[in-house]
């Protein structure tokens, strides 16, 4: 590498960006989207890291097509390794990097407090222009906290009812966490701590109502509660889309989100259902790289390409589309 | 951050105040397929009277929208940031007594209209209980042919308009349909 080569690559390190993916529930293709749109962003020249924090049941390996023999995940959460650059592996595809999850320690899916900050904190430090985090199902602290440092966080959604209220839960969640996190009050902390069983005392169902309540114990934080919702904008992304009602399932929960939770989801894309996509898993290919041209490829690459220049799809697209 | 309760007719749509026709449309068409029944989107955060309650809402950003003059003093009301215009506003008053009316052979919208204004029910009554899009009453009322949905929609709204009126849904369909087909093939 030249120096001028070294000096860019410092350049850009401050230009990193931390995209999350998650959903909920399993199933949804959280790991699939993970891996391809990693190699979408290649194909375009970015340099990227794959990190598989499903600490639970990691598989992303898998999804490359790639044996993993040296150290993964579990081995920095442990210790065994001081430095998270050692449980990085170069993958034979251009300009990604990998670091593959936990395969064996069981307690590893639940790191102590401690270990997880001091792998958010070395994630943060990663050199590369894109890091991507595959997310493990469901809504648990760690996954949330995830999803919170990211600075995009993308959902996935089926066009099933399951899939769609596990999506629901998980905005809910992650912004009722962020919530807690800004405030101090502990009488504060309680109302949010109700808010979040559905069937509260207080009568508080959606964040509009918990905002009023705040508000009447004290009207800054409110204030600050409601910025904290302004400035939340998870994406979702709807997998295995199979009709154009399916499609318009995404501006459907855009706008079921903005007037239930009053948050500004964007909606950042979809994929087709596709027998390519199968294909590829069952060879332990990357889609992206066994079919490049099908139409669930195609589809990966209008997401990674709305993601790079911060668009999202508009309603035009369905009159057009 | 605001609640549908308070959203303008814009918010409501999520269009911009300078949204074309078209967008409006769009807008609308798809807000409708969000709250309708059964909606995937919808089911497990709103509750059915909430749906209703936005679906309403919708129909009225859309009756307003929809049309050029009433979206201008939409606007103009809108900008002077005053209360809502009484453009949609639901009549408090119980409907007469029954008299019965007797629905002559032939009739036209502004017969249906003026039948629906004796009784004392505003059109926003009229898409509450029976569902039909307030375009296509519109549409019906004052005799926009172009406008009409499909023969089969139309004479199932005709139904469903006779019943809300308390009339004879037979014989009103037959009388507006007698009209609408010597109006429309005059014009072929």
């Amino acid at each position: 590498m030249s120096s001028v080569d070294i000096l860019k690559g410092k350049l850009k390190a401050q230009n990193r960006e931390i995209w999350a993916i998650g959903g909920g529930k399993g199933g949804t293709g959280k790991t699939f989207l993970s891996g391809n749109l990693a190699i979408s962003l290649t194909r375009l020249g970015k340099k990227v890291i794959l990190i598989d924090a499903d600490l639970g049941c990691a598989n992303l390996h898998t999804c490359l097509g790639i044996s993993v023999k040296g150290a993964t995940l579990s081995d920095f959460i442990r210790g065994k390794v001081k430095s998270i650059h050692d449980v990085l592996i170069e993958t034979q595809i251009p300009n990604l990097s990998l670091i593959s999850g936990a395969q064996d320690f069981l307690e590893i899916a639940n790191p102590k407090y401690r270990e997880k900050m001091r792998l958010i904190r070395q994630i943060q430090e990663l050199d590369f222009e894109y890091i991507i985090l595959d997310l493990g199902a469901g809504t648990s602290f760690n996954i949330l906290d995830f999803f919170l440092i990211s600075d995009v966080g993308i959902l996935t959604v089926l066009p099933e009812p399951t899939s769609i209220e596990n999506v629901y839960r998980f905005i809910k969640s992650s912004f009722y966490r962020r919530f807690k996190k800004v405030v101090k009050d502990p009488a504060i902390k309680t109302v949010i701590t109700q808010a979040m069983d559905q069937k509260n005392d207080l009568g508080i169902r959606t964040p509009f109502d918990l905002i009023e309540q705040v508000e009447k114990i004290d009207l800054e934080i409110g204030k600050k509660l409601k910025e904290q919702i302004f400035n939340f904008k998870p994406r979702i992304i709807v997998n295995q889309v199979r009709s154009k009602d399916d499609i318009a399932l995404g501006f459907s929960m855009r706008s079921s989100c903005s007037k239930y939770f009053g948050i500004q989801i964007e909606y950042i894309g979809y994929v087709e259902y596709d027998d390519s996509v199968w294909k590829a898993t069952k060879l332990s290919r990357p889609l992206m790289l066994e079919y490049p041209y099908s139409v669930s490829a195609r589809g990966i690459n209008n997401i990674s390409h709305n993601l790079l220049k911060k668009e999202q799809l508009t309603f035009d697209f369905l009159v057009n589309g | 951050m605001t609640r549908y309760q308070d959203a303008n007719y814009y918010e409501l749509l999520e269009i911009s105040r300078d949204a074309t026709p078209r967008q409006i449309q769009t807008a609308y068409f798809l807000a409708k397929k969000t709250f309708r029944e059964r909606s995937l989107a919808t089911f497990s955060l709103f509750s059915d009277e909430e749906r209703d309650a936005i679906w309403l809402k919708i129909e009225e950003a859309h009756y307003i929208l929809s049309d050029h003059d009433r979206r201008k003093s939409y606007d103009i009301f809108l900008a002077r940031g005053s209360d809502s215009p009484n453009l949609w506003e639901p009549e408090k008053r119980e409907p007469e007594t029954e008299t019965s009316i007797p629905i002559p052979d032939s009739i036209n919208g502004s017969f249906l209209k003026s039948l629906r204004e004796k009784k004392r029910f505003s059109l926003q009554n009229l898409v509450s209980h029976t569902r039909i899009a307030i375009n296509y009453l519109v549409a019906i009322e004052e005799d926009q042919f172009k406008n009409f949905p499909a023969e089969v929609y139309l004479k199932s709204y005709l139904t469903e308009y006779a019943k809300y009126l308390k009339v004879d849904p037979a014989t009103l369909t037959r009388s507006y349909l007698k009209n609408y087909h010597s109006q429309t093939i005059k014009k072929k």
